[in-house]
């Protein structure tokens, strides 16, 4: 099977290398890119020919807020798998306009996270994690507040 | 075994602790003996399997805080070193760490082999502190906040 294309983007480097520590366990093939800040991101989305995004919801936020982008326009082609916190996942990480192809929980088990790679490889399909939840409630609320 | 450090690896976000298992069993003396997910099991599994070392990520470690399972812990298990992962910086939260008694302090934004050097030291029985956090403690050290305020305040009151 031909090698899956991940980039893995978190400000925190720790979480980025332990995730990619788990993804070297598997036997599937992964290939993986790195991205630590915001800039590494587009830099990676641009010149890293990848097939999926695992983007912790933060950097996302960030994306949002700070280059005023998401993803999709930086490289249209790419899936993106969000990693959101269970209680408190801001109605499933989206934003205005944007929604993720996918999510994962960060207080699951890797395998949940390997085989929604799979799933969104293999088959293209989003799962059923992210067929519910558009929302920009949270956005809304979050830019009145500040 | 001879030489093994035993270490119980704590954690709201299993997806992380799990990645950070397989880099620190890479190393030969460390050995995971449990993943734990939540407070209570965590204190219980202390008293049982009485670990040398416990890796706690910052949001458990928050709410322990917010029950009596702390107390538990520095009371009946104090021979045990810990090491936090926190995504905080700030001197406050940093001096609050310490006097809990954290042997170790590594940031989220941290490479994972400080995690690993962390380990490696503190069975040695040192301290380690990541660069990051190190730098704010020193910087408080030889500039402490109160002078700075009570300079600009003290500025501010001259102006007047």
């Amino acid at each position: 099977m031909k090698p899956i294309k991940i980039i893995l983007a978190s400000n925190k480097k720790l979480i980025v290398q332990s995730i990619e520590c788990v993804m070297s366990a598997q036997p599937q093939h992964f290939v993986v890119g790195k991205a630590y800040n915001l800039d590494q991101l587009v830099t990676c989305l641009k010149s890293f020919n990848a097939d999926i995004l695992v983007l912790d919801q933060q950097m996302l936020d960030e994306l949002y807020v700070f280059k005023n982008q998401t993803p999709k326009m930086i490289k249209s082609g790419i899936k993106v798998l969000l990693l959101i916190d269970k209680n408190n996942d801001r109605k499933r990480g989206n934003l205005p306009g944007y929604k993720a192809e996918s999510n994962a929980y960060w207080e699951n088990e890797p395998k949940e996270l390997i085989n929604e790679i799979l799933k969104m490889s293999n088959y293209g399909k989003p799962s059923e994690s992210s067929k519910s939840g558009f929302s920009y409630d949270f956005f809304i609320q979050g830019f009145n507040l500040n | 075994m001879a030489g093994k450090v035993n270490i119980i690896l704590a954690g709201k976000r299993q997806l992380i602790l799990e990645g950070l298992r397989e880099k620190i069993e890479t190393d030969k003396h460390p050995n995971i003996i449990r993943i734990e997910t939540c407070t209570r099991s965590l204190v219980d599994q202390i008293k049982i399997t009485f670990p040398d070392i416990v890796i706690i990520d910052q949001l458990l470690f928050s709410e322990m805080l917010y029950t009596s399972y702390l107390d538990v812990l520095k009371k009946f298990s104090p021979w045990v070193k810990m090491i936090l992962i926190t995504e905080s910086q700030t001197l406050v939260n940093l001096k609050y760490y310490l006097q809990f008694g954290f042997q170790s302090i590594v940031l989220a934004e941290n490479d994972i082999n400080e995690l690993v050097t962390a380990i490696k030291k503190i069975k040695k029985g040192e301290y380690y502190f990541s660069p990051e956090v190190l730098k704010v403690l020193i910087e408080d050290y030889t500039h402490p906040r109160s002078d700075t305020y009570f300079s600009i305040f003290g500025e501010s009151r001259i102006r007047i």
